[in-house]
């Protein structure tokens, strides 16, 4: 009986986990955030013509809007896209598939780590409900796989494929720039607690050999501009002071158990990055792995205190996106003292346990699935897509179309399509390109005189109003709140 | 311990939850839309909004950024430390103690934020004090170990 309902409960968590990312992925979070139309269009870009859309060939990193992204994730969904097509699932799919998969490979790291089938059951269960994975499991956040990989990388260190594993560990590093801070850290606790030195070394000269053409571009084009521009030492006061609180900000126990971060597009905010419910289990896996220290405590703990230091680091503290490799730390902890707890509870407070964890599940898929997409639909951009679809609707019957700067042009690239020559050709000119001319609507500009004898669309804000050109369309967010008023004249 | 950073206003408390509760009743109701009132009981209610809020800001009194702001880093680790032998040996009392601080500023109760203070501070401090001890016999039985 025993030996197949343990099988059987670990492929309910993963259909659970599977359920829980994929079910409505491009309803909600309710529209692409302007990073993740970024990725899809620069994905686009490379199938179409092999270039990102300034015309880099093949680059190591992505100019995007300046930042310079990591590559990774934008190659992913460029073969997502082969599949799914230009679509807004194209770009959450890799993420999406990402967070199932961390589900999948916590349950055998937890199997390996404390050699407990119960331990690694729970691990994997807290991961598939966990709200802060599933947030950035179903948006396109580069985040989510990056961590997908580290863990693997941590899975196979410990089997001892050493190479497998630092391959894994660089594919990391070339995806989303956090890992860079997080990933050393871990790598040397894996190094002196977990490795033979000897077999380690050739591997690790490959690992440094893979990494060269990231380190050259990130040191010499531009890779550094956004690491430089979010620096902690950019915050006013004393470093120090700084960095500390920064770094305690990520264990404060509202922004863990009540809160969670404060960005809109990072949680639902009406609830922590971990469920209340946890805070027992983490006392008492605090507990069980401080006072027998091992080395699986000892990664457990790494994870989380190197997980927590990527937002340290930046101006924004706590951050759940730069520290989401903590969450798998949190995880497991809770796991720990889950099962050590178990042990020494009665029938009664079991099932009571399991009800309480059933009602915070189901209170926090209200939040997200029916109050979220509403309450944080300008977070994620909402009215871009249908706005440009609109456009493009009626784009026939006008000569020229003028837009406000609250339309983002990735979203008219994206959803247009415009071909990504015609953005490479023009020197990625974002003012004018097809039918399009951005304009700034205020300030003595009269585009009825400028453009006399055409018949003209014109994209203006939502609060925007003017009564002696023909209203068309007013575009409206899930929120009900106004975003784009279409015009012609 | 940088005194200048301790606060002796406590904002969580539960004369600001209570100003605090109806609104957000307030918000959960607007967001439910027209639901059915036993779901929407179930899914929120008064006496979990107040349970919820009173738990925060009860918690809020030993969260790591609270300790940090009073007592500095080393502090929070020091306290960390306290916490941990106070456990592991079994000091019920003194733990119940601690457990007990937060009820001051929580409830206003003595009404004077400084007395709150007090109470709250002094414990912690205890705790802290309680880390030190420990860090010392630590490291006497390790010079001894070594000798």
């Amino acid at each position: 009986m025993k030996k197949f309902l343990l099988p059987a409960t670990f492929i309910l968590i993963i259909v659970l986990a599977f359920f829980l990312r994929f079910y409505h992925l491009t309803l909600d979070p309710p529209h692409l955030y302007w990073d993740e139309a970024s990725i899809a269009y620069n994905a686009y870009s490379i199938n179409q013509t092999e270039k990102d859309e300034w015309g880099a060939a093949a680059p190591v990193l992505f100019k995007a809007f300046g930042e310079y992204k990591f590559p990774a994730y934008i190659y992913l969904t460029a073969a997502s896209q082969r599949l799914f097509g230009l679509t807004d699932f194209a770009v959450r799919f890799p993420s999406a598939i990402a967070g199932v998969l961390i589900v999948v490979v916590v349950f055998f790291l937890t199997k390996e780590l404390f050699g407990n089938l119960i331990t690694a059951l729970l691990s994997s269960f807290f991961v598939a409900v966990s709200p802060w994975a599933l947030q950035f499991s179903r948006a396109g956040f580069e985040a989510n796989l990056a961590v997908l990989l580290i863990v693997s990388g941590i899975y196979f260190f410990l089997r001892k494929a050493y190479l497998i594993s630092l391959m894994l560990i660089a594919a990391a590093l070339y995806t989303y720039q956090a890992a860079f801070v997080s990933v050393p850290l871990v790598l040397l606790l894996l190094i002196i607690s977990f490795s033979h030195t000897k077999r380690l070394i050739l591997p690790l000269i490959v690992f440094a050999v893979v990494l060269l053409p990231l380190a050259n571009a990130y040191l010499f084009s531009g890779g550094r501009a956004r690491a430089a521009s979010e620096n902690f030492l950019n915050m006013a006061g004393n470093p120090v002071t700084n960095l500390t609180n920064n770094y305690v900000a990520n264990f404060s126990l509202d922004y863990l158990f009540f809160h969670g971060d404060q960005d809109g597009r990072h949680s639902v905010k009406k609830i922590g990055e971990l469920y209340l419910w946890q805070l027992p289990l983490i006392l008492a896996g605090c507990y069980v792995l401080l006072r027998r220290p091992s080395k699986a405590g000892a990664l457990v703990f790494g994870l989380i205190l190197a997980g927590s230091l990527p937002p340290a680091l930046t101006t924004v503290s706590p951050h759940a996106l730069r520290g989401l490799l903590a969450m798998v730390g949190w995880q497991l902890l809770s796991a720990s003292g889950a099962v050590w707890l178990l042990a020494k509870t009665p029938k009664f407070w079991r099932l009571l346990a399991i009800a309480v964890i059933g009602y915070a599940l189901i209170i926090y898929l209200n939040l997200y699935w029916v109050n979220y997409p509403a309450a944080y639909a300008a977070d994620w951009q909402d009215g871009q897509r249908q706005t440009v679809e609109y456009l493009k609707r009626v784009e026939g019957n006008y000569s020229e179309i003028l837009v406000s700067q609250d339309l983002n042009p990735i979203y008219i690239f994206l959803y247009w399509p415009v071909d990504p020559r015609v953005v490479q050709d023009s020197g990625h000119n974002e003012q004018t390109f097809l039918k399009f001319h951005y304009v700034d609507l205020g300030g003595g500009f009269d585009p009825v005189k400028q453009y006399a004898g055409r018949k003209v669309l014109v994209v203006t804000p939502g609060w925007y109003n003017n009564e002696s050109w023909t209203i068309l369309r007013a575009i409206k967010s899930a929120s009900g709140d106004y975003v784009f008023r279409i015009y012609e004249f | 311990m940088s005194f200048e950073f301790m606060n002796f206003d406590f904002a969580c408390n539960i004369g600001h939850i209570q100003l605090d509760v109806p609104h957000q009743v307030w918000e959960a109701v607007v967001a439910g839309g027209n639901v059915d009132p036993l779901i929407s009981r179930f899914l929120h209610s008064t006496p979990s909004f107040y349970a919820n809020n009173l738990l925060r800001c009860y918690l809020s009194y030993f969260s790591p950024d609270f300790l940090t702001q009073a007592f500095t880093l080393v502090g929070l680790i020091l306290f960390g430390l306290g916490l941990w032998h106070l456990v592991i040996n079994n000091h019920w009392k003194l733990l119940a103690l601690v457990l007990l601080a937060p009820l001051s500023p929580l409830f206003n109760i003595p009404q004077s934020g400084l007395y709150q203070g007090a109470i709250l501070y002094f414990t912690l401090v205890l705790v802290i004090l309680f880390g030190i001890y420990n860090l010392f016999v630590w490291l006497v039985k390790i010079k001894s170990s070594w000798w």
